[in-house]
């Protein structure tokens, strides 16, 4: 009963608030946790997402998501170029028209989303075991085949070591082989320091999180371990501090969502979108929840495409984990709906219309 | 006035004698007995020191002590017309004017005297100063010549290196302050430059040759607001008052893009100078005349490149310019003239489309509607079919020497060694090799500024 009234108390001045702010204004104001990241970011190493992350429904979902903000898409990026002048051209109707669709195709390519795949096995494979030859060297031999037009996956890399056994290379030094010989434009032999705990907490507190992910995506190949602590780090960063839309229109908003999907950790960003005001975005996150985890209790309800709001509500209802929060979002937005069509025949009364 | 005495004989003690001043008439009228006396014509020096001393008449007044500090030194320090049409009395054969009042005070001279009233108290405590003399003060002939010595030299101004103008201490250039305040309305913000400083004659009837000074400046508030002025006065300084105050009575407003260069690219001219003017992005710079550059930054643009072809007279390139900046186009003008949308494309945001201005009738011609004569480049609409000379650009001699193959193949060896060394840096903290862990002596040469922090370290 307590805290009932309560909830109906907060609800009071939260509608007031939510009244006088937009919705800009009211995710900027929700305040930062300080400590960041106190949870450890889980792993794709039980379950393979890969299959559920390719399926067309997925992609589609994760795709309309995204969002498509092209001064954010196209945007200056501080590569040390040097600036030209910019050029003008008088375009009718059509040209321009043309010119847009071939930028839509530019900004598919730009927002590829890094792919979401099980973490990578440790390569255990023993070719022989030759103990004549112990004593041979002091250092062990890797011999990698340079052949071209071989992938680096499929690349033969093989290690002899100082005992006289003949095995495939582990995981890091068929990436080291495979960067010396074949070298991938921003790519380090030795990873950068910015992957360290502390160099990372660093930078996260500074907000640069596209700034690491690009760097992680350039690095690491997408079922690297490291890659995945990386990246899941980033994203429970974003979680604790709820600035999902700084990552919206970027390649890297996918890939949040499925993470923060497979983890069954959507409330917060559901919350956030109902607060921004972007409820088809909510309902395809809920649609998303539903195909990742079909086993949930209210994924057999139908789901009306043409009513977002129920979609939340359902799953509000059955599967989420912070309900009173979520149902305290949806009421004040109803509530702000419902004075803003007040508002507005209001004013249509006053005119006389 | 006493009458002069004709001098015969000349003794010391008389010759001291004439030099006194409490000679007096008294001591006249003795030497006049006294000097007629051997009127056989004789010289006899033997005279001399014998019973009376010589006496000289002297004056008491004369032009020393009629004529002021100023007259006497103008008669000594000026320098003829004739003269100065030969370049006389200029450089360092100029005589100048000293004051000979420095280093000295009211109530002390030569005679160390005590004047009470004067220099000292007329009581002290109870006691009544009395008028009395100190003895001689030995230095103080000597200081004052020491400071008379010192005060002629022409020193050089100092000016700022950030005051200075277009070359070392002369005008062009260089700052002028803002425009005086006319009522209410104060110039604030603005700030006028010099661009020309011209002494400028001509033959009157009255005087002959007038000289003047004519400045030509261009002010402005670094925000779009400038104007420019021609003024002419005797002096600088009035000149300077002058102009400054007209250039801030004909301000024009000019239109920038993004606060820091011009609209679009334009051609310009005025009489026999013609200036090509490129709009340029941020971090380029004023690439231009100086003329161009100074004028550049009263208005507030940061960046342009510009071309003066033909005369580079200032005055003309002024006007040119000015005319130039007005006469710009905005987008949406473009626009509703061309009934076309204008759309704008950056290299650094991937050539995306953005529509800049569209017509304000939202009536946009289609492909049919457009004469194929019709220009649709926009610079070359711009520049009224005008082109700009590009001349072509030859690499420098000495890349066809075999020498400069030798110089190509060296950098080759180096040029990733600047980046592993950052990289070392990172991952081992300093620059090492494979010997340096095991023999600590093997460790390359370290700047001198880590080399003084690692003693400190050590000291510490």
């Amino acid at each position: 009963m307590m805290e009932a009234v309560r909830v109906a108390a907060t609800a009071g001045l939260r509608l007031a608030w939510t009244a006088v702010t937009s919705p800009a204004a009211r995710v900027a104001a929700v305040p930062r946790l300080a400590r960041a990241c106190t949870t450890i970011p889980s792993k794709y190493d039980e379950r393979d997402p890969a299959p559920l992350f390719f399926d067309p429904n997925v992609q589609e979902i994760l795709k309309r998501v995204t969002g498509r903000n092209y001064d954010k898409i196209f945007r200056r990026r501080y590569d040390e170029k040097r600036l030209s002048p910019p050029k003008y051209e008088f375009l009718t109707d059509e040209e321009l028209g043309e010119l847009r669709e071939e930028m839509e195709k530019k900004a598919e390519t730009l927002l590829q989303m890094p792919p979401v795949v099980k973490q990578r096995e440790p390569i255990m494979d023993v070719l022989s075991r030759d103990p004549a030859l112990v004593g041979f060297d002091t250092c062990r031999y890797i011999f990698t085949d340079i052949t071209y037009g071989v992938t680096d996956r499929k690349r033969f890399i093989v290690v002899r070591d100082a005992d006289g056994t003949l095995r495939q290379a582990s995981w890091e030094e068929r990436d080291r082989m495979n960067q010396i010989y074949n070298p991938q434009p921003g790519r380090k032999i030795r990873s950068h320091r910015v992957f360290e705990e502390e160099n990372l907490k660093n930078v996260l507190d500074r907000e640069e999180y596209e700034f690491v992910l690009d760097l992680a995506c350039a690095q690491f190949e997408p079922d690297d371990p490291e890659y995945q602590r990386v990246t899941g780090r980033v994203y429970e960063t974003l979680e604790a501090r709820r600035c999902y839309q700084i990552l919206h229109s970027t390649r890297h908003y996918g890939p949040l969502c499925f993470y923060l999907t497979w983890n069954k950790k959507i409330d917060n960003l559901l919350t956030t979108l109902i607060q921004q005001e972007m409820l088809s975005e909510g309902a395809d996150i809920v649609r998303l929840y539903y195909l990742i985890h079909p086993d949930s209790k209210s994924a057999g309800h139908h789901v009306d495409l043409s009513l977002p709001l129920e979609t939340i509500k359902a799953y509000m209802e059955q599967d989420s984990l912070q309900r009173a929060k979520l149902q305290l979002a949806i009421q004040a937005y109803q509530e702000i709906v419902q004075q803003r069509h007040q508002c507005q025949e209001d004013v249509k009364a006053a005119h006389g219309l | 006035m006493a009458a002069p005495v004709r001098l015969v004989c000349l003794s010391l003690p008389a010759r001291q004698l004439c030099f006194h001043p409490t000679a007096g008439l008294r001591g006249l009228a003795v030497a006049a007995v006294s000097v007629r006396k051997p009127s056989d014509g004789q010289q006899h020096p033997a005279l001399c020191g014998a019973s009376s001393p010589l006496v000289q008449a002297i004056r008491h007044t004369s032009f020393f002590n009629r004529l002021t500090a100023e007259q006497l030194w103008k008669g000594v320090t000026s320098v003829s017309n004739a003269g100065k049409k030969q370049g006389r009395g200029k450089g360092v054969g100029k005589k100048i004017a000293k004051d000979l009042n420095r280093g000295q005070v009211i109530g002390i001279g030569r005679e160390n005297m005590v004047w009470p009233g004067l220099n000292a108290p007329i009581l002290r405590g109870r006691e009544l100063i009395q008028q009395h003399q100190l003895p001689k003060d030995e230095e103080r002939e000597a200081k004052l010549i020491k400071i008379r010595d010192s005060q002629g030299k022409f020193r050089m101004l100092k000016l700022d290196p950030l005051e200075r103008g277009w070359s070392g201490t002369k005008m062009p250039g260089r700052s002028i302050g803002a425009p005086n305040a006319i009522g209410e309305d104060s110039f604030e913000g603005f700030d006028t430059k010099v661009l020309e400083l011209k002494v400028v004659t001509c033959m009157t009837a009255v005087f002959g040759r007038k000289r003047r000074m004519s400045i030509f400046a261009v002010t402005g508030n670094g925000n779009g607001l400038a104007g420019f002025a021609l003024s002419k006065a005797t002096t600088v300084q009035d000149a300077i008052r002058k102009v400054k105050n007209r250039a801030g009575q004909k301000l024009l407003h000019i239109q920038r893009y993004n606060d820091h260069t011009v609209l679009h690219d334009f051609f310009t001219q005025y009489g026999a100078t013609k200036i090509y003017v490129k709009k340029m992005p941020e971090g380029y710079g004023l690439v231009c005349h100086r003329a161009i550059r100074t004028i550049c930054e009263v208005v507030g643009i940061k960046d342009l490149h510009a071309k003066v072809e033909g005369i580079c007279n200032v005055q003309n390139m002024t006007k040119a310019f000015f005319l130039g900046l007005i006469n710009q186009k905005t987008h949406q003008q473009l626009a509703n003239e061309k009934k076309l949308h204008l759309v704008e494309f950056r290299k650094e945001q991937l050539n995306f489309p953005k529509v800049v201005a569209s017509p304000e009738d939202s009536v946009v011609r289609t492909r049919a509607e457009i004469p194929q004569e019709e220009e649709l480049d926009l610079t070359r609409y711009l520049m009224g079919g005008r082109v700009q000379l590009q001349r072509k650009k030859y690499p420098p001699p000495y890349t066809k020497l075999y020498s400069y193959e030798l110089y190509l193949k060296s950098l080759a060896v180096r040029r990733n060694k600047e980046k592993v060394k950052l990289d070392m840096l990172v991952h081992e903290g300093e620059v090492k090799s494979f010997y340096t862990d095991k023999y600590p002596e093997c460790r390359p040469m370290q700047p001198k500024s880590l080399r003084q922090e690692q003693h400190q370290e050590v000291d510490a």
